[in-house]
């Protein structure tokens, strides 16, 4: 799976947390896209990017599932292929429990989610 | 107006140099002086910031958030404490970086105003404290220092 970041959320050798929005952060599926192609409008809503952007690649297999809070509920995070009208690898991580979607699980499970992923990225272009 | 056209109006990173020292001579005095002006600078810019500006449909932070990443940073600095940088976060809010080697520590402010320390390690080993319900603004500063050294 394929994500573009901002330059700004790498630092210190490190994916910033802050790069991932919670919940249903986006990706484009590699089976139908290059990784050049999350930079392309078409899947970014139309907007035309400036400098500044980079790619990240990761295996729907590496993300961090599943997260068991400290009371002992567990969430589940998968991707699921979302296509939409423009970009029909799109991709969408949801949070499941109990195979519910969850949109807003606890400030501690997300953050724990966020920090997680960043982790399982790897830099595919770097941001110039 | 357009998010990329936006981001190219954000000024550079600030980074501040991470001081663990409680010596409170004047070079030190200047420093979060000089390093607070600097973390003010950039809020006032991130706080520029229309929706969309990450191009994946984020909030651009309220002033909700951007005060109280203010109001934390002003009550760090007493502690030399100064943010290695300071993000605009995906989720919607402010995010404010002390990063130092292997450790990391940031408070994440959302956009109702609301807070959390967050402290992770290269390892993925994370915790999260919930400021005000699970930990004391007062107690921040200490709770950084103890983590990053």
């Amino acid at each position: 799976m394929f994500r573009r970041y901002l330059g700004e959320h790498f630092q210190n050798q490190q994916l910033l947390p802050s790069a991932f929005q919670f919940p249903r952060q986006s990706f484009n599926r590699e089976k139908y896209s290059t990784p050049e192609d999350v930079l392309h409008p078409d899947c970014c809503n139309g907007v035309k990017l400036s400098d500044g952007w980079g790619i990240l690649q990761c295996s729907s297999s590496d993300l961090p599932s599943p997260i068991v809070a400290a009371d002992g509920r567990v969430f589940e995070f998968s991707a699921i292929h979302d296509p939409t009208d423009c970009c029909y690898a799109h991709t969408e991580l949801r949070c499941t429990e109990g195979g519910a979607i969850l949109d807003a699980p606890s400030k501690k499970v997300r953050e724990t989610f966020r920090v997680q992923l960043s982790q399982k990225m790897s830099i595919r272009i770097p941001a110039r | 107006m357009p998010a990329a056209i936006l981001r190219d109006k954000i000024p550079p990173i600030i980074r501040y140099e991470h001081t663990p020292s409680y010596d409170l001579n004047q070079s030190a005095f200047l420093r979060v002086k000089y390093g607070l002006i600097d973390a003010n600078t950039r809020l006032d810019w991130i706080s520029k910031l229309q929706k969309n500006w990450d191009s994946y449909g984020a909030e651009p932070p309220s002033q909700k958030a951007i005060e109280a990443s203010r109001q934390i940073l002003a009550e760090l600095a007493p502690q030399l404490i100064l943010p290695t940088t300071i993000v605009p976060s995906a989720d919607g809010g402010v995010s404010t970086y002390f990063i130092v080697a292997q450790r990391s520590a940031y408070i994440e402010t959302y956009n109702d105003g609301s807070q959390a320390l967050v402290l992770y390690d290269r390892a993925g080993h994370s915790d999260v404290l919930e400021i005000g319900s699970e930990l004391p603004v007062s107690a921040v500063g200490e709770k950084i220092l103890g983590y990053l050294g």
